[in-house]
């Protein structure tokens, strides 16, 4: 299963274009979700999406670049260590959405994709960029 | 013999009560904060039927650290991290005080 939102048109949603000039948009790639040596999902068969966990930053790196490039991935792309210490800070695995205010507090947190993505999750996030996004532009 | 009539009752009560809070979909309201994504890979380890001893250690030793994990309201947890396909590190702080910041977490599995 190619993870959402990274594999999925989500990625390249209309809202980071909408608020490209409201907001900083960044994927923060972190450890995979379903690596071969740990779950491996009959779906990332088929689409030939097999990738060990990575054991170092670079190995890291080598993964993401594959997957910005397949995807065609727009959005600038962050690695985070092989520490995990930004995914533990974030809960970020296996996928999860933040919006960050100017005042650095958390605007919003969404579930756990990608099954914290359903519509209602995704309405929910979509509803907050566009209160929560020109909102916090404005002061 | 009223009085376990009256417990019984009061108990059915309180067990219907669990159910009705564990089946809401917003149990992220109820913690105050969204679900743990150590017990999901918890779950994930279990399913896979083959995860080492090693990484059930590791999703035990994540639970407390992500006990203490970002929350809605809170300040956000600073980072520089490298920037993909540049030699440049990107500064959260640094990021959202220009603008708010949308971060989107995941991998290509």
């Amino acid at each position: 299963m190619t993870a959402v939102p990274l594999g999925s048109s989500r990625a390249q949603s209309p809202l980071s274009k909408q608020y490209s000039d409201a907001a900083s948009f960044y994927v923060v790639y972190i450890q995979e979700a379903h690596p071969v040596d740990l779950w491996q999902m009959s779906s990332n068969v088929d689409e030939g999406v097999l990738f060990s966990s990575p054991k170092t930053d670079e190995e890291r790196a080598a993964t993401a670049d594959i997957c910005v490039v397949r995807l065609a991935i727009k959005i600038p792309s962050l690695l985070d260590g092989i520490d995990n210490q930004v995914e533990r800070a974030y809960t970020g695995w296996p996928d999860r959405l933040y919006v960050i205010g100017t005042d650095g507090r958390i605007r919003h947190k969404s579930a756990p994709g990608p099954y914290g993505f359903r519509r209602n999750a995704s309405k929910k996030f979509s509803h907050n960029c566009r209160i929560i996004l020109p909102r916090i532009d404005s002061t | 013999m009223r009085t376990l009539k009256t417990a019984l009752k009061i108990l059915g009560a309180i067990l219907l009560l669990c159910v009705v809070l564990l089946c809401r979909g917003d149990r992220d309201d109820l913690r105050g904060h969204a679900p743990d994504a150590g017990a999901l890979r918890r779950v994930h380890v279990a399913r896979a039927g083959r995860g080492d001893g090693g990484a059930a250690v590791q999703a035990a030793v994540d639970v407390g650290a992500r006990r203490r994990a970002a929350r809605g309201g809170d300040r956000a947890p600073d980072f520089a991290l490298p920037l993909l396909h540049s030699d440049r590190k990107v500064t959260l702080s640094t990021e959202y005080r220009q603008k708010p910041v949308v971060l989107i977490f995941g991998s290509y599995t």
